[in-house]
């Protein structure tokens, strides 16, 4: 039966792409399918939950059926040239335009995800954070059929489930989806925690590809994904790496949209937001960056409808999903200090963590220096034209954002230097696919990949 | 003699992009294994994360879910899961404390994440489980049937004197 949820978890986000628009490539189609399917199935499983309905695999597949009628309605109604646009996406039409540089980067990624993949199904959950955390919560989700009424939410069972920074008020994305694998019948929840690095590697070299070319996306691709540290992330059950994946495609689809300002980017940009918040809180601090831009940019050009869009879809998963903590007595100790202090300590000791990791090799390989190169190599371009603006913006804002979260944060339940030596170091990984996908996508080294595509292509020879 | 002309032209063109292609992945090659062999951070996911537990899957390719927690979790996962086996699932746990888990100056074969209730509840679930610090303060605390020994700790907590003592097991509260 988990097969059957998966497929349809696919169909779904499939589908929902094509709601979206029918103009994304073949890659980005498929990237975004297991991903968008999977956030629109834990927002729906909060419904379902909400109005008393039990989490059983019925129930779950039922939902997700009558979901994907909806959707597949939307298509056929309003999206008629949806098979025509899978008809001309197919890559066969493409084919001459590759070459074997990217073939070598293409059979490199996929035999290091073919490994990554392979150990990540291999071993069961084993960390710490997700056995004490994520994962026993969604196991137990769906043995007990809700996430509401949890027997672990009881504050008679489990001592100090309502103090500070404690589990029941954690963003409910990547629970759910464990709790759904696991009410399917899976014997771990690894498949999602596979499944959404695999999809998110198509999804990012489709995405990058429409701004640095093919040879290029496959680079920034290989080179993303053999981060250590997030590789070696990517195939445990921590919420880092998914969260990872939603945010930083939010930022690219942003980039995208100032780039071509098509519609259809703004689009995924905000649902991807929106699944970002649903994966950890601090994911506001993305939207917080995109919706600032996008607010510059709305005064600039007297246009609001992009803004509104973005904001739309971007808080409505967050507005949900407190009330429905709100309904349901989710609450923990607040660890926000709201009010403005000044701790020259505690800011240096932020500003100096903060600097130790961007310049860590081992944790991050070649992400940063690599950046530090195109950054350069591209100023002529970005102080005349402009290029890339937005997105070097957006990682600014949203690392500044960031870095004051961590600063206005009551360390009661925790000393701040662990949560920024592991909760810091692994935020990072949000930045490393906006960084690749700018070190290959800026019009300085874009130039050069476009020569050497245009060298290596057969009618060119 | 035109149509061969052509034919060898566009052969030569073929040839020319054939030779350009492979030389240009080969130089790409070249530059991702020198990565992956000279970085310090690539080399160790490479070669020792990816391609050592690669090396421990072939090796136990049909290892049980069973088989494959305990090369995770090792003695942590052994005991909870001699503890699930020996309970029915209704039980009520007397679950043992920090400090009986790793007693200050004893080698224990213990790490520090079983302590952990919710940890713990991940594999003994639909059991129920209660600290010795909540005898006060559980709602399960009145309904206790059995009692977890590590270490050779928690005898006191039984209801009555055991025949013999052990050092790792569970025991009905009661006789």
């Amino acid at each position: 039966m988990v097969h059957f949820g998966i497929f349809l978890t696919i169909a779904t986000g499939f589908v929902f792409v094509h709601c979206l628009s029918v103009k994304f490539t073949l890659a980005e189609k498929i990237g975004l399918s297991f991903l968008m399917g999977m956030a629109l199935e834990a927002f729906l499983m909060l419904f379902i939950d909400q109005a008393g309905i039990p989490l059983t695999p019925a129930s779950l597949l039922a939902g997700e059926t009558l979901m994907l009628a909806g959707l597949c309605a939307f298509v056929y109604f309003y999206r008629k040239d949806a098979l025509e646009s899978l008809r001309t996406s197919m890559p066969l039409s493409s084919l001459k335009s590759l070459n074997m540089v990217w073939l070598m980067f293409i059979i490199v990624i996929v035999y290091v995800e073919y490994m990554n993949m392979s150990k990540c199904l291999y071993f069961p959950p084993s960390d710490r954070d997700s056995l004490a955390g994520f994962e026993t919560i969604g196991y137990i989700a769906a043995k007990e059929h809700t996430l509401k009424g949890l027997s672990i939410f009881d504050s008679t069972y489990i001592e100090g489930i309502h103090g500070p920074a404690s589990y029941i008020t954690y963003a409910p994305l990547v629970q759910l989806s464990y709790a759904y694998v696991y009410a399917l019948g899976a014997g771990t929840s690894k498949v999602i925690n596979a499944l959404m690095y695999l999809f998110f590697l198509v999804a990012f070299y489709g995405a990058t590809s429409r701004a640095a070319g093919k040879t290029g996306a496959a680079v920034a691709t290989l080179f993303m994904m053999l981060t250590p540290e997030m590789l070696s992330f990517s195939s445990l059950s921590m919420t880092n790496v998914i969260h990872a994946v939603f945010a930083s495609l939010s930022v690219i689809y942003m980039a995208l949209w100032f780039r071509e300002r098509d519609k259809k980017d703004l689009l995924v940009c905000g649902a991807l937001l929106g699944a970002n918040i649903l994966c950890r809180t601090e994911g506001i601090v993305f939207t917080g960056a995109v919706v600032a831009l996008l607010l510059v940019d709305s005064f600039r050009r007297k246009e609001y409808r992009p803004l509104l869009t973005v904001a739309l879809f971007a808080f409505v998963p967050l507005i949900c999903w407190t009330l429905y903590k709100k309904m349901n007595g989710l609450y923990s100790e607040s660890i926000a200090i709201t009010h403005p202090f000044w701790d020259a300590e505690k800011a240096g000791n932020i500003l100096d963590h903060m600097w130790m990791l961007y310049k860590n090799t081992i944790y991050y390989g070649l992400s940063f220096i690599v950046f530090l190169v195109a950054f350069l190599l591209n100023l002529w371009f970005l102080i005349r034209k402009g290029d890339s603006l937005y997105l070097l913006l957006a990682v600014a804002l949203s690392s500044a954002f960031y870095m004051i979260v961590l600063y206005q944060i009551d360390y009661k339940w925790d000393s701040i230097e662990n949560v920024l030596l592991y909760s810091g170091k692994r935020f990072m990984f949000c930045f490393i696919p906006m960084l690749w996908y700018f070190s290959l996508s800026n019009h300085a080294v874009r130039s050069v990949f476009m020569k050497l595509e245009q060298l290596l292509l057969i009618n060119k020879a | 003699m035109g149509t061969k002309n052509t034919v060898k032209k566009e052969s030569g063109n073929y040839t020319a992009w054939f030779v350009k292609n492979v030389c240009a992945a080969v130089v790409a090659g070249i530059f991702i294994f020198k990565c992956l062999d000279t970085q310090e951070g690539y080399k160790w996911v490479y070669h020792s994360m990816l391609k050592g537990n690669m090396e421990l899957i072939k090796a136990h390719p049909k290892a049980t879910l069973e088989e494959r927690n305990k090369f995770k979790l090792g003695t942590d996962y052994e005991y909870l899961l001699f503890v699930k086996n020996a309970t029915p699932e209704d039980a009520v746990i007397l679950y043992p404390s920090r400090e009986d888990f790793l007693p200050e100056g004893v080698n224990s074969p213990f790490k520090q994440d079983i302590q952990n209730k919710l940890w713990a509840l991940r594999f003994l679930y639909p059991r129920k489980l209660v600290l010795p610090s909540e005898m006060e303060t559980n709602r399960y605390a009145d309904d206790i049937t059995h009692v977890a020994i590590v270490n050779g700790r928690g005898y006191e907590r039984l209801g009555y004197e055991a025949d013999e003592r052990m050092e790792f097991g569970i025991l009905p509260l009661n006789r």
